[in-house]
């Protein structure tokens, strides 16, 4: 009996035992709104507390623009999970570190950047929930967010998707 | 397989000349120690922390016993959790002061030593640490009447010591950078630990 829990211990070092959420994943994207920052008073339309224009709507009439597949990776470190992405929509997003720490609670996954909903002078922004057993939720991506002059359209450019993770 | 020779010789061992008895150990031991918690969405910054080495199950222990003197050793069980690899192991050594049966009454030193890895290239992290912990321990152990088996339980103040090494690959850099790194002696502490076990008897 010795001898097979010896063995048993053996092959557990030379394997990795994952539970919960860790892992690879494709997310299935699919876009809701997209469209660069607009001022309050030339708005037709809010993303996240942003004022938008609905018909600067960033690759509108493209199909693939707004059905796309991102990777992801969940991993658990020191009691905490994170998630792990490079580039989510522009290279400036996530300046510093890419990895995000994850809160889990009632049976959903969070994240939020500490920036929040007001403009910010081009910090990027992103927001994630979903559900750790349908794995479905939605997210949020913001970049170069500094609110345009009265009555123009700025560079920032925002999103809100709901995408579907799996595993790979 | 080095693994399984080891353990196999570690466990199958015969009784030798002035062995009184062995035994077989289950327990759980709540030792915390000092270890350094890193937030790494905020490389650099972290914090030490008194806590539970991370994923730990319990502790298999051989034990052999002459006269008064019993003498343990043991590996500690951790969750291989992903990416996240821990192996410890124990030695011990107890002298039995008191015995009156069905109880008896030993004091000792336990001796623990933890590693606790971070690894995945894919990740660009790399977190390695390193725990000793020596406790004086003074350890009751209760016989369950008729039985091979015992109850033990355990408690102690000692000195935990702990290193840690961070380092992470930044994005778009080929070296890794590090953040943050203590020698195994430069954070001396005290801990205090409680444990409880089982213990299965093989009498000579």
């Amino acid at each position: 009996m010795l001898v097979i829990f010896s063995m048993a211990l053996s092959a557990c070092t030379k394997s990795e035992i994952s539970i919960g959420l860790e892992g690879n994943y494709i997310a299935e994207v699919s876009v809701i709104k997209r469209s660069y920052l607009s001022n309050e008073a030339n708005s037709d339309d809010q993303v996240h507390g942003m004022y938008i224009r609905g018909d600067s709507a960033v690759g509108w009439g493209s199909i693939s623009a707004f059905q796309y597949t991102r990777e992801l990776r969940i991993f658990k470190l020191q009691g905490v999970y994170y998630l792990k992405q490079n580039r989510f929509i522009y290279d400036s997003v996530f300046y510093g570190s890419s990895h995000l720490p994850l809160s889990i609670d009632h049976g959903t996954t969070h994240y939020s950047s500490p920036e929040g909903n007001s403009f910010n002078n081009g910090s990027p922004i992103f927001k994630i929930d979903f559900d750790n057993k349908t794995l479905e939720g939605y997210w949020v991506i913001g970049d170069d967010l500094s609110q345009g002059s009265l009555g123009s359209i700025s560079n920032g450019i925002i999103e809100q998707a709901h995408f579907k993770l799996k595993k790979k | 397989m080095r693994y399984t020779i080891f353990f196999s010789a570690l466990f199958s061992t015969w009784m030798t000349f002035g062995q009184t008895g062995s035994g077989l150990e289950l327990s759980y031991d709540f030792v915390p120690v000092s270890i350094a918690h890193y937030d790494i969405s905020n490389p650099g910054s972290f914090e030490n922390k008194y806590r539970q080495p991370y994923n730990y199950l319990g502790t298999l222990k051989r034990t052999e016993t002459f006269k008064n003197s019993t003498f343990g050793i043991g590996i500690r069980g951790f969750w291989l959790n992903g990416n996240e690899k821990t192996t410890g192991a124990q030695l011990d050594y107890y002298y039995t002061i008191k015995q009156n049966k069905p109880l008896r009454v030993s004091m000792g030193l336990s001796t623990l030593w933890t590693v606790y890895r971070f690894k995945d290239n894919a990740l660009d992290i790399r977190i390695q640490q390193h725990f000793l912990q020596v406790i004086p321990n003074i350890k009751l152990v209760h016989s369950i009447l008729n039985t091979a088996w015992d109850i033990k339980a355990t408690a102690g103040i000692g000195v935990g010591f702990s290193s840690s090494e961070f380092n992470l690959k930044l994005y778009n850099q080929h070296e890794e950078t590090n953040f943050h790194k203590q020698s195994l002696m430069a954070n001396p502490h005290f801990i205090a630990g409680v444990g409880i076990g089982l213990v299965r008897n093989f009498k000579k």
